[in-house]
């Protein structure tokens, strides 16, 4: 058998046919190209096409968008009808128009990669005049092909148009879009929000675990194989998801997301259609809200049993329903008063000094002084010393030095460094007060309140000394170091 | 009353860090005709008072919180010794195991809980 002479039988071609390169020069035209463009091969070859044939308008840039597409996806495409100008050979500066169809056929060089692209052109001018004219010189069936021809071209460029429109919806959504196609999961499109869940990253053309490799072991890749697998839609909400930032940190983006096969027209799995919706700042303030309910359940609990519990004491040391209510009353204030002071600092403490201010407000200052450094005490050892500073101060203010004009009672603390630990010295003094003749018989409430409170709401200790001028009260505390300054 | 109260003279002891809701816990026991043998108030103290005075505890009520630490180290301890106890939580949140079972009380503690809680206990 004979080989076959490709390069005669591309000359012998009777329609024009002729090869671009990838920077669309020409490789090779037939003599039919030849006599239709009034150019010979030698004037062709090595020259833009665009330079010999320029078009600034919309054919040329449709026959470019065309050439190019054959050329990027390898797979033919075709223009059914352009209009484009060539030179008039003989009549140097003028143009004349003429109609074309051409089919555009991608070639792939020796290592499988797409290197030229054949264009095959037939000069459907003479089919495009006026329809009068039409009528009387062409026949019937030619007719039918010419509106053919522009009914396939304009359902073209409407298909395009709305691809076209489509494309920018998606490009625009508000919601990360992309589509993965094949196993590898290679980005076939990414809309502009996608692209700013993974910082402007390169996206089209890579394989998801090039493009994106910090998410290669966080279990999406499994999901998405499987989705190719079965055609299954998975969706999940909140998803946790650790995305590389711009400045090279990761930060973790919480993610409403669903991943939906890509089918074709016989079904088959092609892709993974990606839409996902960043809920990171919804998410953590909806969290947030969840915590600031439990905490306020507990305080209103805590609170509940704090006042249940001073009812139910002072209910056991007090005579009669008038005396009950008038401690119970006087207690409940000093419990509010503390909890407006911890609301100042969104529940954080107290200064000791506002502690006792608050409570010693009624007796001025000629009666009560306050003396020692500043000390932050934290909300619980607030509430705690603010109750026992009241039980002090009822007692006073019955039994010893506020109970009688020209008493009165000083208060003193200091810090003393143990360590690594600070402790509060603070020391109650009162005087004038009726003499004392040593310790109280009854032991009420208050003063159990006061030791209870001082071993283990503060980890303290305590003394009472009663001296015969007055009541001598001691306690020491560890606190904070952050509370001294 | 033909039957004896079973919680009368009953030994109990009080694990709870707050001086106010302690010394509710313990006015509520002493209503009930219960004794209270013992009160602490962090786990240390707890643990060492369930060493010491292991033979006159009948049963304890265990605050779940101790001052920013877990009860379960004299929940341990006092399972140790058989001592039978019912945990106190403000929280309402479920006990890990192995407590999940035990009896619980929720805040605010009234005196019928604590009653059902000590006859389910001595039961």
């Amino acid at each position: 058998m004979s080989e076959v002479d490709y390069r005669a039988l591309f000359a012998a071609f009777p329609s024009p046919h002729m090869i671009l390169d990838r920077d669309l020069k020409y490789v090779d035209a037939n003599p039919a190209y030849e006599a239709v463009t009034g150019r010979s091969r030698a004037e062709l070859i090595g020259h833009g096409v665009f330079d010999l044939f320029p078009d600034e308008g919309e054919s040329g840039r449709r026959l470019r968008a065309s050439l190019e597409k054959a050329l990027a996806t390898g797979e033919p495409d075709t223009l059914a009808l352009i209009h484009y100008a060539i030179p008039i050979p003989d009549r140097p500066g003028e143009v004349e128009d003429r109609f074309w169809s051409a089919v555009h056929t991608p070639l792939r060089g020796a290592d499988g990669a797409v290197a030229y692209v054949m264009q095959n052109t037939v000069d459907v001018t003479e089919l495009t005049r006026s329809k009068a004219a039409r009528a009387q010189t062409l026949r019937p069936g030619e007719v039918d092909i010419l509106q053919r021809v522009e009914e396939v071209e304009r359902a073209r460029q409407r298909v395009q148009a709305e691809s076209d429109d489509f494309r920018r919806l998606f490009a625009q959504a508000p919601s990360a879009i992309a589509v993965l196609e094949g196993p590898d999961h290679v980005f076939a499109f990414a809309n502009d929000a996608y692209g700013r869940l993974v910082a402007g990253r390169e996206l089209i053309g890579l394989p998801l675990r090039e493009a994106l490799p910090e998410i290669v072991d966080q279990g999406f890749i499994t999901l998405l194989d499987g989705v190719l697998k079965t055609g299954e839609r998975v969706s999940m909400e909140a998803a946790p998801v650790n995305l590389l930032q711009a400045d090279g940190s990761t930060q973790e983006r919480l993610l409403d997301f669903t991943y939906q096969a890509v089918l074709g027209r016989e079904g088959e799995r092609l892709g993974v259609f990606v839409q996902a919706v960043d809920v990171t700042e919804s998410a953590r303030a909806a969290s947030r809200q969840r915590l600031l309910l439990d905490e306020l359940n507990h305080r209103v609990k805590n609170t509940l049993s704090t006042v249940q519990a001073i009812a139910s004491q002072t209910l056991r040391s007090t005579d009669g329903p008038d005396e009950f209510r008038q401690a119970f009353e006087a207690r409940l204030q000093a419990l509010s008063r503390a909890h407006d002071l911890l609301v100042r600092t969104q529940w954080e403490g107290a200064e000791l000094k506002a502690i006792l201010a608050d409570e010693l407000r009624p007796y001025g200052p000629d009666r009560v002084s306050i003396q020692g450094p500043n000390l932050f005490l934290p909300a619980r050892e607030a509430l705690a010393l603010s109750l026992v500073m009241h039980e002090l101060t009822t007692n006073a203010a019955k039994y010893g030095g506020l109970s009688r004009d020209g008493g009165g009672v000083a208060i003193e603390w200091k810090l003393d460094r143990q360590g690594e630990s600070v402790v509060l010295a603070l020391s109650w003094t009162e005087r004038g007060g009726p003499l004392l003749t040593g310790r109280p018989e009854r032991r009420g409430f208050g003063s159990r309140l006061i030791e209870r409170s001082v071993t283990r709401d503060l980890g303290g200790h305590m003394s009472s000394e009663f001296a015969s001028i007055g009541l001598v009260w001691r306690m020491s505390m560890p606190v904070s170091d952050g509370g001294v300054s | 009353m033909n039957r004896p109260d079973p919680l009368r003279g009953l030994r109990v002891a009080v694990i709870e860090d707050e001086a106010l809701v302690s010394l509710l816990i313990e006015g509520i026991l002493e209503d009930l005709g219960c004794e209270v043998v013992g009160s602490a108030a962090r786990v240390v103290e707890g643990v060492d008072m369930v060493s010491r005075l292991s033979d006159e505890i009948d049963a304890a009520i265990l605050d779940v919180n101790l001052a920013g630490e877990t009860a379960f180290p004299v929940a341990e301890a006092l399972a140790e010794r058989g001592i039978r106890f019912g945990f106190a939580t403000g929280y309402g949140a479920s006990l890990p195991a192995p407590w999940s079972d035990r009896p619980t009380l929720q805040k605010p503690y009234i005196l019928s809980d604590i009653r059902d809680l000590l006859l389910e206990l001595t039961v």
